[in-house]
């Protein structure tokens, strides 16, 4: 084809250079004699040595080979040498090229070969790894010429068009930055890669491509040159900033039915807040704050820890904490309001150092209390979070856990255990914030586990689990305020399990797995049972104990020998039990408002995967997948 | 048999602009196959902008140029195939010698002539292994000239192709031209300044004017129609009456008498001239003289 | 072969009826005897620095009117049998050119016998050793 004989000719030209290179390589040999190259002498360190100017030679015959190739011709008017001649622009450009290219590997070759001779014993191993340097090297010597032969042209000429070649570069580039922050912002660091991995092979594409219309087009003319380069990469490069910013909208605009294994962080009112990874954009998980009832989504980028964010019990905001992407590792809390109209994101420019902080929002979201565990700071801080300003601030003893309650908008209540080897005993604290005054209301029994408590807001009960000492535990209905023990539930021996649940009328439920049975308690709100029955489950264990609707109870067993997880569903009324089904997952959609509580539970998906459930975090569900 | 035969070179309404001035204006012409046409014109009366059509380096902003019969712009790769160029310039890459530069050539063009390229570089001692950079002006052009008919080629432009060379130079290259003229009957198309060099050869001569083609004639025809009539004992009032049928565009009084260039010379009606001023002399008028002519402004002429 | 034919650009006559016209004066002054070889279209053309079809058209107005011959694989010759101009042509020419000598000889204020004798000194001149007639 007529662009190789253009590259041999230009091989050709430029032979007694290419093979000047190899006294280059000669001199690398004597590397053990030259005292500045001494310290990397040895046998094996040499092929090291040696590619750096080799890499170096292969560049800078690129570089050189970019600026004159179209270039000199242009400028001293002998572009028509070749023109006058039956070759097409791409082959006059193309065959530049490939002679450059093939100079310029030749180069880098010669200029190793003398090493490589020398002290190269490769193992069969060695040798693809080391061929694929061939290639690397090749598309950087491409990148080099593709940008050397515009700085060229662009340079030789300076007409007006390097104005426009300017304002897309400056463009583009905005374009670009703008793309990476909004990804950068949506915690979508893993795709960011791809973004960049297309800047970077993207951009000597362009000129590549440019140069190729440039000659097209442009033919003998210097100026005419000039000008199908700007416009071709003014046009491709704002392209590529296009491209960029759809790629990063795409990235970040997430819908619930773009995630991969979806799970349940929150629900509350009509909205749920669900994490997963989602499809095509690399590894970062993200959360939504998602409403099925009407289909709408907010992407809040990937959250820390999204168990953290925290519902109004009035349905109306979300709150939760992001790490602020500078100089201070601080947590920020960002807020979104759920009443009106579609949800943003607010900075509420409240701060909080990293680490682990019992949090506590009001009925209303307005107010957020934060417990500091430990230091001299150790103590409840309450902010206003429309302000964005901290209230109050009660110091108090250090704990090693807690769990914080608004009993309303004046009054917080804390649960604290400081646990030493020799205690486990935990406190029953109020603050009240217009007078700052913090008060021991009781003691938590000893052995409670804080976060297998459930508290039933209408009662003031406390549903706890305690570690009895022999490795079994116990299930207590306990008064909220004084943590004194009203009901023995169940007592659970080693290898067993049993879960109780407030039910919305008051009452309890319990399920009890003893032996190959489980049995369905229903109690009243003093722990006196109403009803049981028995069920028919195989061994298990029972992980999930939901009220799915006024009269209906959600089960979720799962298998002591491994198999997939079973769901069943109890009617309360008929005292009727049904097998939903096996599963991969459990659904839990705790306070769900209108017509969807009970409904996305009956859609629930089977699939072969295992369970989904962390032993954990209790709360910590995955949702179905057919939304 | 009669086809319309596809035309070497052909322009119709060609116009060429560079910003806001004007190059040429709705130029057409057209050179038949074994004719030779020399376009003539002052500097900056856009020749070189129609070559650079013609071999399709530029495109034109309205019309079209066009080599046997398809468009320069559009087939460029294709038609240089059958076309040899010798530019005003030369332009062979200075670190090529001419063996390398027709090494080159030869692999792009099947109907290559090397023996043919040799002959003519060893007659006119361009040597094989210098470097084109270090070649002078007239073995540049030699060797340009070697390149364009190794081919073989149908139609051969040459843009003012004897600028800057010696005497010795030219009229070599002329012999050259002939030689090839006579051998392969080669359609040619030259611009020049050389009006007595190319006196003889061109068939068909066309005189730009400031973009526009103000003279496309036929050589032959162009030198009969035209005389210098001298006439004396005439004033100039009767001149331009007596003169009147041969179509006079320039009268000059001189101290003998009337000095007249006429554009329809007829013997006839020169004879009835004579009647009246029997003295009267016709003189044929050079192509210089004719070129003067067409594209002088008054003002430039020593009256 | 070195010729006395020239191409006078300034002469308004076409290049090709020229160099026609001096062939058939060479032939018919006997300069170029029949059976005497032209030079080639390509050379001859070389030589005047005139386009070779010009010098084609010559010729073969010359071999259409008898006055040269093609040898196929040879090249073109004078015709053994070069014809004589036709009377009134032949009596044109004459005119014409006497037309020019008397013309300048007035110009140059020469009486009638200086013209007529420098006119018999030129014919003595070319005829020399020819042994043309008269």
């Amino acid at each position: 084809m007529n662009a190789l004989t253009v590259a041999a000719h230009e091989l050709n030209g430029k032979r007694n250079l290419v093979l000047g290179t190899l006294a280059l390589g000669v001199v690398l040999l004597a590397a053990p004699w030259l005292p500045w190259l001494a310290d990397m002498a040895a046998p094996d360190r040499r092929l090291l040595l040696a590619l750096t100017p080799s890499l170096g030679v292969a560049l800078a015959l690129a570089l050189l080979t970019g600026i004159t190739m179209t270039g000199s011709d242009l400028q001293e008017r002998r572009a028509g040498f070749y023109f006058a001649r039956p070759l097409s622009g791409a082959a006059i450009f193309g065959g530049k090229l490939l002679g450059g290219m093939a100079m310029a590997l030749a180069a880098a070759f010669l200029v190793l070969l003398p090493t490589l001779l020398m002290h190269w014993r490769p193992t069969w191993a060695q040798v693809p790894a080391a061929l694929t340097l061939l290639p690397i090297t090749a598309l950087l010597v491409l990148a080099t010429m593709a940008l050397g032969n515009a700085a060229s042209i662009s340079l030789r000429c300076r007409s007006p068009w390097l104005l426009l070649e300017l304002a897309a570069l400056t463009l583009a580039g905005l374009l670009v930055w703008g793309a990476l922050r909004r990804m950068l912002a949506m915690g979508s660091f893993l795709t960011i890669k791809w973004l960049v991995a297309g800047i970077l092979l993207g951009v000597p594409a362009v000129y590549l491509a440019a140069g190729f219309w440039q000659v097209s087009r442009g033919r003998t003319d210097l100026r005419a040159n000039h000008r199908a380069l700007a416009t071709a990469t003014a046009t491709l490069l704002l392209t590529l900033g296009l491209l960029a910013q759809a790629g990063s909208l795409w990235a970040v605009r997430v819908r619930p039915s773009d995630l991969r294994k979806p799970g349940l962080a929150g629900a509350q009112g009509a909205w749920a807040l669900i994490t997963g990874t989602p499809r095509w954009r690399g590894d970062f998980p993200t959360s939504l704050l998602w409403n099925p009832g009407k289909g709408t989504s907010l992407n809040l980028g990937c959250l820390p820890d999204p168990l953290e964010a925290l519902f109004a019990a009035n349905g109306q905001r979300l709150v939760y904490w992001t790490p602020n992407l500078g100089k201070d590792n601080a947590m920020v809390l960002q807020s979104v309001d759920l009443g009106r109209g579609a949800p943003t994101i607010r900075d509420t420019g409240i701060r909080l150092r990293p680490g682990f902080h019992p949090t506590a929002l009001s009925q209303d979201g307005r107010r957020l209390a934060v417990l500091e565990l430990q230091g001299p700071e150790a103590g409840l801080r309450v902010y206003d979070v429309d302000a964005g300003l901290a209230l109050v601030s009660v110091p108090m003893a250090p704990c090693t856990t807690a769990r914080l309650v608004f009993l309303d908008p004046g009054r917080v209540r804390i649960y604290s255990k400081a646990t030493t080897l020799l205690a486990d005993e935990g406190d029953i604290q109020e603050v009240a914030l217009a007078t700052r005054r913090l008060t021991t209301t009781g003691r938590l029994p000893a052995g409670t586990g804080l976060y297998h408590m459930e508290r039933h807001a209408g009662l003031d009960r406390l549903l706890a689990r305690l570690a009895t000492g022999n490795g079994g535990h116990r299930l207590i209905l306990a008064d909220a305020a004084t943590g004194a023990e009203r009901a023995t539930l169940a007592t659970v021996a080693p290898g067993h399990t049993a879960k109780a649940a407030f039910l919305p009328d008051g009452g309890v439920a319990l399920v009890t797995v003893q032996q190959m049975r489980a049995q369905l308690h229903l109690l009243d709100g003093q722990g006196r049972q109403e009803w049981a029955m028995a069920l028919d489950t195989p061994p298990s264990r029972i992980m999930v104990l939901e009220a799915s609707g006024p009269d209906r109870l959600l089960l979720g067993f799962r298998h002591l020998a491994g198999d997939a997880p079973h769901a069943l569903e109890v009617d309360r009324t008929t005292r009727t039990a049904k097998f939903l089904g096996v599963f991969g997952f459990f659904p839990r959609l705790p306070s769900l408002e209108g017509p969807f509580q009970g409904t996305l539970f009956t859609r629930l998906t089977r699939t072969q995967s295992g369970p989904m459930l962390s032993r954990d975090m209790p709360g910590f569900y995955r949702l179905p997948m057919d939304f | 048999m009669n086809q319309t035969p596809i035309l070497p070179v052909a322009c119709a309404g060609l116009t060429v602009r560079y910003g806001r001035t004007t190059a040429l204006e709705g130029l057409t012409l057209a050179v038949a196959p074994g004719q030779v046409f020399a376009l003539l014109g002052r500097n900056g009366a856009g020749k070189s902008s129609l070559v650079r059509c013609l071999l399709g380096y530029q495109k034109p902003a309205e019309g079209s140029a066009s080599l046997f019969g398809q468009d320069s712009w559009e087939h460029r790769a294709r038609l240089m195939g059958r076309v040899g160029v010798v530019p005003e310039e030369p332009d062979t890459p200075p670190a090529l010698t001419a063996t390398q530069a027709a090494a080159f050539c030869r692999d792009l063009y099947p109907t290559w002539d090397q023996a043919g390229v040799t002959a003519r570089l060893e007659r006119f001692g361009v040597p094989a292994a210098v470097p084109a950079g270090s070649l002078s002006r007239g073995q540049k052009t030699q060797l340009a000239l070697a390149l364009a008919l190794g081919p073989n080629p149908d139609l051969l432009i040459l843009d003012d192709p004897t600028l800057g060379l010696d005497p010795v130079a030219r009229r070599a290259f002329y012999q050259e031209l002939l030689g090839d003229l006579a051998d392969r009957g080669t359609t040619i198309f030259l611009t020049t300044h050389d009006l007595a060099g190319i006196e003889g050869i061109a068939d068909r001569i066309g005189i730009l004017r400031e973009g526009r083609l103000i003279v496309d004639e036929a050589a032959e025809t162009l030198k009969a129609r035209h005389r210098l009539i001298r006439c004396g004992a005439l004033t100039a009032a009767e001149a331009e009456r007596a003169l009147a049928p041969l179509a006079p565009v320039q009268v000059r009084t001189r101290a003998w008498g009337v000095e007249a260039v006429v554009a329809a010379f007829d013997e006839e009606a020169f004879q009835r001239l004579r009647l009246e001023a029997p003295e009267a002399e016709a003189e044929a008028l050079s192509l210089e003289d004719l070129f003067m002519l067409a594209v002088a402004t008054p003002l430039e002429v020593c009256p | 072969m070195r010729t006395i034919l020239r191409v006078d650009p300034g002469d308004a006559a076409p290049i090709w009826r020229q160099i026609e016209e001096g062939v058939r004066r060479l032939v018919a002054s006997r300069a170029l005897a029949p059976g005497t070889a032209l030079p080639s279209v390509r050379d001859l053309a070389k030589d005047l620095q005139v386009n070779p079809a010009t010098v084609s058209k010559a010729y073969q107005r010359l071999v259409d009117a008898g006055v040269l011959v093609i040898r196929r694989g040879e090249g073109t010759y004078v015709s053994d049998t070069a014809p004589a101009l036709r009377g009134g042509e032949r009596k044109r020419i004459l005119e014409e050119a006497a037309l020019r000598l008397a013309s300048v000889a007035l110009t140059a204020g020469a009486a009638q016998r200086d013209a007529q004798d420098a006119l018999a000194q030129a014919w003595a001149q070319l005829t020399q050793g020819t042994g043309a007639d008269r």
